[in-house]
């Protein structure tokens, strides 16, 4: 294989597209997810500690808390939504231009009626 | 002159590919599972102190755990590889990528450790 191969990563250059948009929230999400982990593993041990620190959480008694969920919950709405189209598309599952604008629209509103659902879980 | 990775989860790009699919497929079994337990029943302190002191749920939580560590480390590595480059950095483009990926090495094996001894803990 050629060593000397064109490069074109001149981002800003590009046309925004909803697949680029798509596609760079499912890294985002990702990392967001990762830099919350340790304050996950933290309420994890908070939850398993006593029946007090359990209700704290169970009760939304603290705000910060009900964010920190909101906000872990919101990344992996579209990690979890946008990862099952990276799945069904290794398959083959709408590998065509048209099919990853659509695969794009999906992942979108998919990830958001997940996100919904958890928010009204955590608030309401 | 080709790039030899060295800090990549496995020596081949396939392989990483691979891990990173199954490791998904975990995840996504375990998270579903954990969601739809909290969906489907009243969680007390008790019952839920029950559920993740049960030795197959232990078992399945640190299985999950390592999935998760090989998940993320091979998309950390992915986006540290693309963005923190001397193409775009300049000079201390591999400086940052080192360090970043220094940094999530061990919060993620620290995230690991620290969720295992929770469990072990909790039994």
């Amino acid at each position: 294989m050629s060593q000397q191969r064109p490069v074109n990563l001149e981002i800003p250059t590009m046309r925004m597209t909803i697949n680029m948009i798509a596609s760079i929230l499912h890294r985002i999400a990702g990392l967001g997810l990762f830099i919350l982990l340790p304050f996950m593993v933290c309420l994890l041990g908070q939850s398993l500690e006593s029946q007090e620190s359990f209700n704290a959480i169970a009760n939304g008694e603290s705000a910060g808390v009900k964010v920190l969920l909101t906000v872990f919950l919101a990344g992996f709405a579209y990690h979890f939504v946008a990862g099952v189209k990276h799945l069904l598309l290794d398959w083959g599952v709408g590998e065509s231009k048209k099919g990853s604008q659509v695969w794009s629209y999906i992942c979108l509103f998919g990830a958001v009626i997940l996100f919904a659902v958890f928010g009204v879980w955590i608030w309401v | 002159m080709g790039i030899k990775s060295a800090t990549s989860l496995t020596r081949s790009g396939v392989s990483d590919w691979i891990v990173q699919r199954l490791s998904a497929v975990v995840l996504a079994i375990y998270s579903t599972f954990l969601l739809g337990y909290f969906a489907f029943f009243d969680v007390d302190f008790d019952s839920w102190q029950a559920l993740m002191v049960n030795p197959v749920m232990i078992a399945s939580t640190i299985f999950a755990l390592l999935a998760l560590a090989a998940h993320a480390w091979i998309g950390l590595w992915t986006i540290s590889t693309d963005y923190f480059t001397e193409r775009h950095m300049g000079g201390t483009g591999t400086l940052v990528r080192w360090l970043f990926q220094i940094v999530s090495a061990l919060v993620l094996v620290g995230s690991v450790v620290w969720a295992i001894l929770i469990l072990l803990g909790a039994a």
